[in-house]
């Protein structure tokens, strides 16, 4: 009954083209050893057993949400050390990375309020810098450095600056880097600030190419293989590999990063069906292993785990 | 038994790629529900979240775009949920629902703020303190007279001075003078002049008008101890404030009024302060074409004199006759006397260039005592 489940959720999976996405990159993360199979096996268990758990689920997807963190950062490439950095939006950074209490900031607009203050030279590293790089869970996305340096060079921008002056050069690497690093979920209107984080903080921190279990079926995405390092976002303006990316263990913030006020998002996102359409033909292209299709491959090993050779799997 | 799924004739799932609009589709208590399962639980099924984005982030943001219909909803729905919050649930639920609270201007959430606050909140614990802290952050936003009390009860505790302070003055702008001493003698107890002069910054540079200054500073100045007094001068010079652009906000009734204060309050140690305070508004002296010259012996010269020379000490106000204004020479006992005759304020010059008054009072201090005196 449980391989039944788990086949029947898997063939739910890529009846979804965002669960199709994520399946076939889970399996390259597999098969080009970004990945464990002990971590695989171990999620895939505990897919197993929130099928078991459940009566009945709307979407697939529903299931990749109720894997635990334990399934972070368990890349097993890792980068050569070199300079990172992190792209935060306003929101985010105002509220949980400066001492708007100290400062004595109210909370409606709290935004606004430290972006006019820093874009005035008034927030003071030293004083106002505060508690953790991360995101939801115990890591954040990062990119190399040298991908922000590209675009602040084609824009003619000097660096390291505190912000980007004139606000319309602001702007407009704000809306570049949105879609070189895939920031499919940050609207028009959206101001940004990038985060060069001094190389010393990464000393015996994780720091790996992301795979599958560190991002989610709406994460716009492509694996690391043996070529390279970096996992690769997706630009959101050409649709084609964009910044080499990596996950970063949290990291305290201190006055020591440096922060450049980038400035505020001026394009609409992209259509949404044209990026899925996209990054779908890139992962099918892509994951095309010795003549068969990945599914094949996988499929053979999750029957041979699960011990179930009475259904012959169709290949795509 | 094969499980079923309940698939839907979409390509994707509700909410996977349209998550706003699968937000507005929700009524009151499918939207109450969901929202205490994302804020409580960390599950946001139906809809999923990038993992590279900040939760509270992106659900602020989504639900700020909202239409009117939702956001009237919310403004109902997160302060019964906050009502919903004790003690023994997390801190991060409680600062999630706050922050929501003061974007989505949930006025309704007052008073239920103010109860946790007071009654919910421990005094010690870095998690509670945090929390109280976001609620005074709140508070600023939605707060009404009511919550005045709850500012003045925490405005004397480190964490919470510059949140409560703002609060304060942004309800009722005279805060902002009689909370100042007491804010001011805080911040030096903890010898945190540097986060004071930031809170003092948005003060005068964010909210007031240089015009408004004087309607703060007249009656700190009347308030404040002496030793903070010029401390707190020179912190509002720094930042641009005790300045050029203050002084050319007031009328000269104004400016005496202002520098009155300045020696009434000031104490004998502070002269090189205050010479030093005024030299960097770039006051410098110069006689009137009409001085009285009276009692000057020859050869004495009349010229252009600085106020950054070891000669000038403080300025004030003279006694008697009104408006008269002179230079109190430091240094006392060389080539005494010497006589100074005075100058009217109506010859002073539009620019605030302060005449050259000389008087025969040989002693510095005798100088201050007697400004104090006749200073109205």
């Amino acid at each position: 009954m449980s391989s039944k489940n788990l086949d029947s959720w898997r063939e739910a999976l890529i009846n979804d083209q965002q669960g199709k996405i994520w399946w076939y990159n889970l399996q390259f993360d597999v098969a080009h050893n970004n990945l464990s199979t002990e971590i695989n096996d171990l999620f895939m268990e505990t897919v197993r057993e929130a099928l078991e758990a459940l009566d009945d689920y709307d979407s697939p997807l529903d299931l990749l949400k109720k894997t635990p963190s334990t399934f972070s950062l368990q890349g097993n490439r890792s980068p050569e050390v070199e300079p990172f950095s992190r792209v935060m939006d306003d929101y985010a950074f105002a509220r949980f990375n400066i001492d708007w209490e100290g400062l004595g900031f109210a909370e409606e607009r709290l935004e606004d309020q430290v972006w006019n203050r820093f874009r005035k030279g008034k927030i003071v590293p030293a004083s106002d810098f505060r508690n953790h790089m991360k995101s939801g869970g115990d890591f954040f996305w990062g990119t190399p450095t040298r991908q922000l340096d590209e675009v602040f060079a084609k824009l003619g921008i000097e660096s390291p600056t505190l912000f980007v002056d004139p606000s319309e050069k602001g702007d407009q690497a704000a809306t570049e880097i949105r879609n070189l690093l895939g920031l499919s979920y940050h609207n028009e209107g959206i101001g940004l600030y990038r985060i060069d984080i001094p190389s010393k903080y990464l000393q015996g921190v994780k720091v790996c190419a992301p795979t599958t279990l560190d991002s989610s079926p709406i994460c716009v995405f492509l694996p690391a293989d043996e070529q390279t390092p970096f996992g690769s976002t997706l630009h959101l303006d050409k649709l084609e590999p964009g910044a080499e990316e990596v996950v970063i263990g949290a990291l305290e913030f201190t006055e020591e990063y440096h922060v450049t006020q980038l400035g505020f998002i001026r394009n609409p996102l992209p259509d949404d069906a044209a990026v899925w359409t996209a990054l779908e033909g890139m992962v099918e292209k892509r994951h095309v292993v010795d003549g068969k299709s990945p599914g094949t491959v996988r499929r053979s090993k999750f029957r041979k785990f699960f011990g179930s050779f009475r259904k012959v799997i169709k290949s795509h | 038994m094969e499980k079923k799924t309940s698939h839907t004739s979409q390509k994707h799932p509700p909410g996977a790629t349209d998550p706003l609009g699968w937000v507005q589709c929700q009524h009151y208590a499918e939207l109450k529900r969901w929202l205490k399962s994302v804020v409580w639980r960390g599950d946001w099924t139906p809809l999923i979240i990038p993992p590279s984005a900040v939760p509270i982030s992106y659900l602020a943001r989504m639900l700020l775009r909202a239409d009117a219909r939702v956001k009237t909803d919310l403004r109902t729905i997160i302060p019964e949920l906050l009502s919903e919050w004790n003690t023994y649930d997390s801190r991060d639920v409680l600062e999630t629902l706050l922050i929501l609270c003061g974007d989505l201007s949930c006025n309704e959430a007052e008073m239920v703020i103010a109860r946790i606050v007071v009654h919910k909140l421990g005094e010690d614990d870095e998690n509670d303190l945090r929390c109280r802290s976001r609620a005074l952050s709140t508070l600023q936003s939605i707060g009404t007279e009511r919550t005045l009390n709850l500012f003045l009860r925490y405005i004397g505790h480190p964490r919470h001075a510059a949140l409560c302070y703002r609060g304060l003055y942004r309800l009722n702008p005279m805060y902002a003078a009689t909370e100042m001493p007491a804010l001011v003698r805080s911040y030096k107890s903890r010898n945190a002049t540097a986060r004071l002069k930031d809170v003092l910054d948005l003060l005068f540079n964010e909210t007031l008008t240089p015009p408004e200054y004087i309607t703060v500073l007249r009656p700190f100045a009347e308030q404040a101890e002496p030793e903070s007094f010029i401390e707190v001068l020179e912190l509002l010079a720094s930042i641009g404030v005790f300045g050029p652009k203050f002084f050319a906000c007031l009328s000269a009734i104004q400016s005496q009024s202002v520098f009155g204060q300045l020696l009434k309050r000031a104490r004998n140690e502070d002269c090189e302060r205050i010479v030093s305070l005024l030299g960097e508004m770039k006051m410098t002296i110069e006689p009137p074409p009409d001085i009285d010259s009276g009692g000057l012996g020859s050869g004495d010269p009349i010229g252009e004199i600085g106020l950054g020379e070891p000669q000038i000490g403080l300025l004030g106000e003279s006694s008697g006759d009104e408006g008269f204004y002179y230079l109190i020479p430091k240094g006392e006992g060389e080539g005494l006397p010497k006589k100074w005759p005075f100058v009217k304020s109506s010859d002073l010059s539009p620019n605030k260039r302060w005449m050259l008054t000389r008087s025969g009072w040989p002693d510095v201090n005798y100088w201050v005592e007697l400004a104090s005196e006749h200073v109205s």
